[in-house]
């Protein structure tokens, strides 16, 4: 047996671990909006010349004085640098800036369909961590059973299905044949069903892959033989010990998911015709709408990097070994 | 290291050779090719006396709402689907071999660096990526290749660095070195030849993401322009005559769902989840 720890020796491996997934979260925010902005700022196109292009529809056009206040209007005459940190300032502060095409604040523009995407994610995400974890636990139960052999390459199959053709079908067979739910458009639960489902099953199917082949090498581990042979019941060597084991690494996929849900959204969005931050960014990546396509893009960051901030967290506390130091899982 | 396709000539299921599989991509592979001797229609050719028939004999797929062939119109998006698809693979594969190459190469500093940013974009979803850059450069096909291209580099990169570092380790290279050869002339031909295998592998598994990316794009409506036929912008008209016309977005859906099965089924080791989340 390894002498107790103090008091200090477990906090401060703790400590450590809690700052180094602050830093993970504000390298990968910071990443995004870097990304972002060199592509849409950086780049040599020039951002006010292609909204000029858009707005400008036949003769006239655009005396260089315009385009001059234009670009100070938007702050696109000072340096680069400057620009950088001073956008990356304003968006801390809540200043999304202001849309090129519609010449609105993206704050009200995002705000407004905020919602629906968050409503539509969350309900996906309800959706396919649940339904992945049951198909998983049913496909394992028996490896090489009748029931693996049917369902173990169920998933991959539908990961590679179009994930907007799927959505399609659905609406075809549930809206337009069966008439069980309302078309596009729909408002409310029963619009909302069809597509967190449509969005729901392309992320479980990449889910429940990755987890029935934990739960399979799980079962292959010497203490689950050994457990067995003291006579333990399968049923509850399966769901007390293997599952147990195989679930916590899904805890961290599932954080990961949350980052497919958000991108499916544009995919899900589009489809099914509902108002959202996919579909407003579908239309304004179109116009090259910069300001809004780097607002949506971080907030996309800022919750995606949230989610696994808290997954991350959660995570001393589900698994003492986590706690314990030197044992080299939160190195 | 000798087979240079062994995910080609490997069966995902038991070691049995994928022959349906490697029969749907041949049969996409001449449509793509030679669509014009294949289609039995001009894809462009409107007939209103014909508009929105159900699938036939005579149209095996249907007509649109301009009466144009559907079939011959599936058939000729399959060039501008996968061409763009295989310049989408050509970007990935060039920049990430360059990364990779890089990384194993200079090592230290640089490699550190250079995957710190991999692994960063590596948690993205590449979709974003690719909206970031469409946004950036603007629609059309070419720019949409470099958008799915670019995205898959670092899954791409990943992968060469790691071959790159593997190959590196081996005897042969520690001889070469041994011998007084140059770096880069041990880089590029005992280390690069070598990499070959394992990266056409993950090339083929690559190109069913990339398919599927392009399509999902031109969906969006940034690819092909109509009337010009590509698969996503086929589904994407469709959705217009959706209640009345199923077969407007069900066929051609069927088909690219059926390709990136293929790829997959070809490419895949046994087993293997999916990777794309999107």
């Amino acid at each position: 047996m390894t002498k107790q720890p103090t008091g200090a020796d477990a906090v401060w491996p703790v400590l450590g671990y809690v700052l180094r997934r602050f830093g993970y979260f504000a390298v990968v925010v910071l990443a995004v909006y870097t990304l972002a902005f060199l592509l849409l700022y950086a780049l040599p196109s020039d951002p006010v010349a292609v909204m000029l292009d858009r707005r400008s529809s036949g003769a006239g056009g655009s005396t260089p004085e315009q385009i001059a206040e234009l670009r100070e209007r938007y702050g696109l005459d000072e340096p680069l640098l400057v620009r950088y940190a001073g956008m990356f300032g304003r968006l801390l502060g809540g200043d999304l800036g202001v849309s090129f095409q519609s010449g609105q604040p993206v704050r009200d523009a995002l705000g407004a369909v905020a919602p629906n995407t968050l409503a539509l994610a969350g309900a996906a995400l309800l959706i396919a961590l649940p339904l992945s974890a049951l198909l998983a636990l049913v496909t394992s139960w028996r490896a090489g059973g009748v029931v693996h052999r049917l369902l173990v390459n169920v998933p991959a199959f539908i990961a590679a299905i179009p994930a907007f053709w799927l959505g399609l079908l659905l609406l075809q067979v549930f809206s337009f044949s069966l008439r069980w739910v309302p078309p596009a458009g729909g408002t409310g639960l029963a619009g909302l069903v069809l597509p967190a489902v449509a969005l729901a099953l392309p992320v479980s199917a990449a889910l429940t892959a990755v987890l029935m082949r934990s739960l399979d090498d799980v079962q292959r581990a010497p203490f689950v033989t050994l457990l067995s042979a003291r006579g333990l019941r399968w049923r509850r060597v399966y769901l007390a010990h293997v599952a147990r084991n195989a679930l916590l690494p899904f805890l961290t996929l599932a954080g990961l998911t949350v980052g497919g849900v958000m991108a499916g959204t544009v995919i899900t969005e589009t489809v099914f015709s509902r108002s959202g931050l996919g579909r407003l960014l579908v239309s304004s990546v179109e116009v090259q709408d910069a300001p809004v396509v780097l607002a949506i893009a971080v907030f996309g960051a800022v919750v995606f990097a949230g989610m696994n901030l808290v997954i991350d967290l959660l995570y001393p506390l589900l698994d003492p070994r986590i706690r314990r130091p030197g044992s080299g899982v939160l190195a | 290291m000798s087979r240079p396709f062994p995910a080609l000539t490997r069966g995902a299921c038991g070691g049995r050779r994928p022959w349906a599989a490697l029969a749907i991509l041949g049969v996409a592979g001449a449509a793509a090719a030679l669509p014009g001797l294949v289609a039995p229609r001009d894809p462009l050719a409107e007939d209103v006396s014909r508009r929105l028939l159900a699938p036939s004999l005579h149209h095996p797929f249907g007509t649109d709402e301009l009466g144009r062939d559907l079939f011959s119109r599936v058939i000729h998006g399959a060039q501008a689907s996968l061409s763009t698809g295989l310049l989408a693979l050509a970007f990935a594969f060039g920049v990430s071999v360059l990364i990779g190459l890089l990384a194993g190469y200079l090592g230290g500093a640089v490699d550190r660096a250079l995957m710190a940013v991999v692994d960063v974009l590596l948690a993205l979803p590449s979709l974003l990526i690719s909206l970031l850059i469409v946004a950036s450069l603007g629609t059309g096909p070419l720019n949409l290749a470099v958008a799915v291209g670019l995205a898959s580099v670092p899954a791409f990169a990943r992968v060469t660095r790691a071959e790159v570092m593997r190959v590196s380790s081996q005897p042969f290279v520690e001889a070469a070195g041994g011998f007084g050869l140059a770096r880069r002339r041990i880089l590029v031909r005992h280390v690069l030849p070598h990499t070959r295998g394992p990266i056409t592998a993950l090339a083929a598994l690559e190109l069913a993401t990339i398919v599927l990316s392009v399509s999902a794009l031109s969906f969006l409506g940034y690819g092909t322009r109509p009337p010009d036929p590509e698969w996503g912008n086929l589904i994407a008209t469709g959705r217009d005559h959706f209640a009345t016309a199923w077969w407007l977005t069900s066929l051609p859906g069927a088909v690219l769902a059926a390709v990136v099965v293929a790829l997959h089924r070809v490419g895949r080791s046994p087993g293997d989840p999916g990777t794309s989340l999107v």
